[in-house]
């Protein structure tokens, strides 16, 4: 017997044509008798012909041509021509940066930068999560998120907390930080508090010595920014920083969760 | 060098205005959105012995399309340099917002709470909606293009039509209120 609940949530495949002849056949005699579902029915067939007249638009007849050419047989060109120098003009000071960069490194302390720029990032994810979902990665594409932190940190990392039952896992995104890059993962849990774990590829920091908090075998670096709760700690040649607003018990708590995922 | 198939090219022909639809929903941006739909075919045709039976044609192109996307984003976030990669993303998303609202003045209203509901939802949602709802994909294709399971999908579009009722509702006092 097919309920209200089940209806409703049948309706866009109903809608769609994509239900088994058996499925359609039950709804069918549901809604026949169900004046709510009728009405649920209606604003959805509403808004089916609403998303019909969602923009559409369509292809310049010139960039047509353009791709028809290139389709055309012609030789495969070794630079396509969406390559314009812009992307010239990108790659040019991209590769000045990273010969200007090696200079930069030795005159920096690391965590002096490395800090405060985390701590901004947190903020600016802590406004996204409340404003805006995420976009890049999300928690359905969680799975492929060491992959992707490889990639982008260029050091093999093979497992990453991915959220749990208290703390589930909201997205991830790729940061530069400083002249690093790296990937910002953002958790919440069910208060919609949000942690942040940014993983920086920085193989020549070191974690101070002093200001170590002891989590059960592990001892991280600790610092307060403002009302931010920051934890410091390397993985190979990766750097660690654990960004929440949360009580010492918290802290030490989410510490665990996160750093036995990796 | 690598001759295409003229078959292969009229079939990636065909869907270049879907394909530049949805870059034009994900990029948000015209020069963007002929890049990409650029890159979408030139890839397709570097990798046409890629495609493979037991998915179509127009899944795997949006899927390269989707990709594609993704990777474009992903690259652009490493890059420090360039006036606009300099602004928070929230600053930006805001931005584009408002001039997406300008635009939308000049198209009739009732399209344009439409598409103002569709641009409030999270990227996946919207992805799903378009190909499922405007661009006619099976729900089958649709997942084959997001790379989640059948599942996922229905919830998405579950999921998404609800929120999009309800910024529907809640954009229709204002605009009466304008009338």
């Amino acid at each position: 017997m097919v309920t209200c609940h089940t209806c409703r949530e049948h309706i866009p495949g109903l809608l769609q044509g994509v239900l088994s002849p058996a499925l359609v056949a039950e709804l069918g005699s549901h809604l026949a008798g169900c004046e709510a579902c009728q009405t649920e029915l209606a604003e959805e067939q509403a808004l089916s012909r609403r998303l019909r007249e969602v923009a559409h638009y369509r292809l310049s007849a010139d960039l047509r041509a353009q791709i028809e050419g290139q389709l055309e047989g012609k030789t495969w060109m070794g630079i396509p021509t969406w390559v314009t120098w812009r992307w010239l003009a990108a790659a040019a000071v991209l590769l000045l940066a990273l010969a200007i960069s090696p200079l930069m490194l030795i005159r920096r302390d690391p965590l002096r930068t490395f800090i405060p720029e985390a701590t901004r990032k947190h903020r600016e994810m802590v406004v996204q999560h409340e404003l805006f979902a995420f976009p890049d990665v999300g928690p359905e594409g969680s799975a492929e998120l060491p992959r992707l932190v490889s990639e982008q940190l260029g050091l093999p990392v093979t497992s990453l907390f991915l959220g749990d039952s208290d703390l589930v896992f909201m997205g991830a995104r790729p940061l530069v930080a400083g002249d690093r890059k790296g990937v910002v993962i953002v958790y919440a849990d069910h208060y919609g508090w949000v942690s942040s774990l940014q993983c920086v590829s920085a193989p020549e920091i070191e974690v101070p010595k002093r200001n170590r908090l002891q989590v059960e075998a592990f001892h991280p670096y600790h610092t307060q920014v403002d009302s931010l709760q920051v934890l410091v700690w390397k993985q190979e040649e990766m750097a660690c920083f654990l960004v929440a607003q949360a009580s010492d018990q918290e802290l030490a708590d989410l510490f665990l969760k996160v750093r036995r995922g990796m | 060098m690598i001759t295409p198939e003229p078959e292969f090219e009229r079939l990636v022909l065909e869907h270049l205005d879907g394909l530049y639809n949805l870059a034009r929903w994900l990029t948000r941006n015209m020069d963007e959105a002929q890049d990409l739909v650029q890159e979408t075919a030139l890839k397709a045709l570097k990798a046409r012995d890629q495609f493979r039976g037991g998915t179509t044609l127009t899944a795997w192109l949006y899927r390269i399309l989707r990709n594609s996307f993704i990777d474009r984003y992903w690259k652009r976030q490493r890059e420090p340099s360039g006036q606009d990669d300099d602004l928070p993303g929230v600053l930006r998303e805001l931005e584009q917002a408002l001039e997406e609202t300008e635009i939308e003045h000049l198209r009739p209203l009732v399209a344009a709470d439409i598409n103002r509901a569709l641009k409030a939802l999270p990227e996946q949602w919207r992805t799903t909606v378009l190909l499922a709802e405007v661009e006619g994909l099976t729900w089958e294709e649709v997942a084959e293009v997001m790379d989640c399971p059948l599942g996922t999908v229905q919830s998405r579009i579950f999921r998404a039509r609800r929120v999009l009722r309800q910024l529907l509702k809640d954009y229709a006092p204002e605009d009466k209120g304008g009338e």
